[in-house]
């Protein structure tokens, strides 16, 4: 099987763990059971068999992460969606105006690019605090400035092209222009960049709960359910490992599609 | 490519030497210009973001403080006056260093950052030295072997290596290492033992990146064509590998191994908070949880600055080693 096939299929797995959580989860992520507190895998009880076995509070850990792909699919996407947006946008402004207002936007994004992601993201949450929403904020407003790159240098080639001077000679104006005629050019190197980060956002995502600086619990959340798993580390092995696999799982299959997605737009690189 | 470094134009005509030496030490200075600029940016943005929630003072003080206390001390910093005067005085407190005072631990907040540095430099010199001296050869191996056994167990190696965060190998090493095999300590520091775990997962991610990056860039000079033609004048493979390949393709390996820093600088915060490492990543984190954003600010500038040098020295280190390399020209 080709491995961009294989990625897409364990995506498209998350994808429905997360759209159908309340039908393929056997309990609510939310149910506790103090007396069935951290049973390892696959422990048989009255109510169901806990395949994955129970955390600290007697929660079935299967559900938690069947529940928990929904937070990390929509912060991933919706991330993706905005800082995409938001790069495409000022590179191509930066492109196709040039000259001081595109020197002023490159040296921002330079600015942006040079500080390190988490120290930002920190910064930035210290401030708004932790929630989901947020959690998207920080990752679309961090990273952006590769999209930005990319749309730069497409639209200054895209601009001087026939086509575009000829719309303009028609009297097109700047943004329709640019809406019409420069982006249609930049979108697919924008698409190749943005498959290549679902797999990052999905492990910053992670990283921000599992710093408690993300998705706040009860909701279940990858990340947190690890930073969880970390307190029983010597007496439920269980609770550190199936969320980090999930986590690398699902990256994995992000990668690898992205991967793909380059190889076929952008046979350059390789 | 680093910015600054353009390879696309008609080489200049050439002096000698000094010519050289000339352009390197005006190349210097307008990288050191820029990284200037850089940090302004960053510091500005910092200044940005402290506003972004209204009243930065509630940001400074512990919670349940009294609002006398707060509406005094917003006064002693000045808050109640105009921004751009705020604004002034913050990047004038910059430039002398004065990063602003932890009212938390009552003392300079950059005094507290560099307490701390050099045990995340400890970290993270050990980290990226074992990224770089596993990750090359490997992806080298791979690149040379394309296709053979090498190239087949390294690649899943590196495409798995790459989808493991930071923090669940930081876990796994522990449960298996420390908890398992009673092996390595899994936390404290001050010993080469209590060094290795967090190195390791610090150093993961890179790892993979690196290997990966130089397997591709191994594959990429192996398909040009001076190697085919020194391969058809009879140069000994091996020499060919060693002399030719590596050669060229040692730059994009460096500069992908340097903006690894970032991450690395990144990956401190986790790996830090997993092994209880008392650098300034965890001093973040303390910070944000006792509310103390002066210091978390303090963090961000410090390790930006960092950064930014970094970045400044392999741009350097990079003309210097590839001749080719047009110096100077930084137009945007």
């Amino acid at each position: 099987m080709p491995s961009g096939t294989l990625g897409a299929a364990i995506l498209a797995s998350a994808l429905i763990a997360a759209l159908g959580a309340p039908y393929l989860a056997p309990q609510s992520p939310f149910a506790q059971d103090l007396i069935m507190r951290l049973r390892p895998p696959a422990t048989h009880a009255p109510g169901g068999t806990y395949w994955l076995g129970t955390d600290g509070l007697g929660r079935d850990v299967l559900s938690r992460l069947v529940f928990g792909a929904r937070a990390s699919l929509i912060v991933a996407g919706l991330a993706v969606v905005f800082s995409g947006a938001l790069g495409t946008a000022v590179g191509m402004v930066a492109g196709y105006y040039r000259g001081r207002i595109g020197a002023v936007l490159m040296r921002f994004v330079d600015t942006v690019l040079s500080i390190p992601f988490l120290l930002l993201a920190i910064a930035v949450v210290a401030v708004l605090g932790p929630s989901l929403l947020n959690t998207v904020l920080v990752l679309g407003l961090t990273r952006w400035p590769r999209y930005a790159r990319v749309a730069f240098g497409q639209t200054l080639a895209t601009r001087t092209r026939e086509f575009v001077e000829a719309a303009r000679a028609l009297g097109s104006r700047d943004g329709r222009l640019m809406r019409r005629h420069v982006l249609p050019d930049v979108l697919p190197s924008a698409v190749v960049v943005a498959t290549l980060e679902i797999g990052l956002m999905i492990v910053f995502e992670a990283a921000l709960s599992f710093l408690g600086l993300g998705v706040q619990p009860p909701v279940p959340s990858w990340g947190s359910m690890l930073a969880d798993g970390r307190n029983y580390l010597a007496t439920a092995w269980w609770l550190a490992t199936f969320p980090g696999l999930a986590i690398m799982l699902t990256v994995l299959g992000a990668n690898l599609v992205g991967d793909a997605v380059r190889d076929r737009l952008d046979p350059r690189v390789r | 490519m680093p910015a600054g470094c353009r390879r696309d134009r008609p080489p200049r005509p050439r002096g000698g030497l000094e010519d050289r030496n000339a352009g390197v030490t005006r190349f210097v200075t307008v990288r050191l210009l820029q990284a200037v600029i850089v940090l302004w940016g960053v510091s500005t943005l910092v200044f940005a973001i402290a506003r972004l929630s209204g009243d930065p003072v509630a940001l400074m003080v512990p919670q349940g403080t009294p609002p006398d206390v707060m509406a005094r001390m917003r006064h002693t910093l000045g808050l109640d006056r105009p921004v751009y005067e705020q604004y002034g005085r913050f990047l004038l407190g910059l430039v002398r260093g004065d990063l602003g005072t932890s009212y938390v631990q009552d003392a300079p907040a950059l005094r507290l950052v560099l307490q701390r540095l050099p045990y995340t430099a400890e970290l993270g010199v050990a980290a990226f030295g074992l990224a770089l001296a596993a990750g090359m050869p490997l992806g080298v191996a791979a690149g040379i072997d394309r296709g053979g056994w090498v190239d087949r167990i390294a690649l899943p190696f590196m495409l798995i290596g790459q989808a493991m965060p930071s923090f669940w190998t930081g876990l796994l090493l522990i449960l298996v290492v420390s908890v398992d095999w009673h092996l390595l300590p899994s936390s404290g520091s001050g010993s080469l033992a209590t060094l290795i775990l967090p190195a390791v997962t610090l150093a993961w991610l890179s790892l993979a990146t690196i290997a990966r990056m130089s397997r591709s860039a191994v594959l990429e000079e192996l398909d040009r064509d001076y190697v085919r033609t020194a391969r058809a004048k009879g140069v000994a493979p091996r020499r060919v590998i060693l002399r030719h390949v590596l050669r060229n393709a040692a730059l994009p390996i460096i500069t992908v191994a340097t903006l690894d820093i970032a991450n690395l600088l990144g990956g401190v915060v986790i790996t830090e908070s997993i092994f209880a490492w008392p650098g300034i990543g965890r001093l973040a984190l303390e910070a944000i949880q006792s509310r103390d954003y002066t210091v978390v600010q303090a963090v961000v500038l410090v390790g930006t600055t960092v950064f930014v040098l970094a970045s400044v020295v392999t741009d350097v280190l990079y003309s210097v080693i590839d001749p080719r390399i047009e110096l100077g020209d930084t137009s945007a």
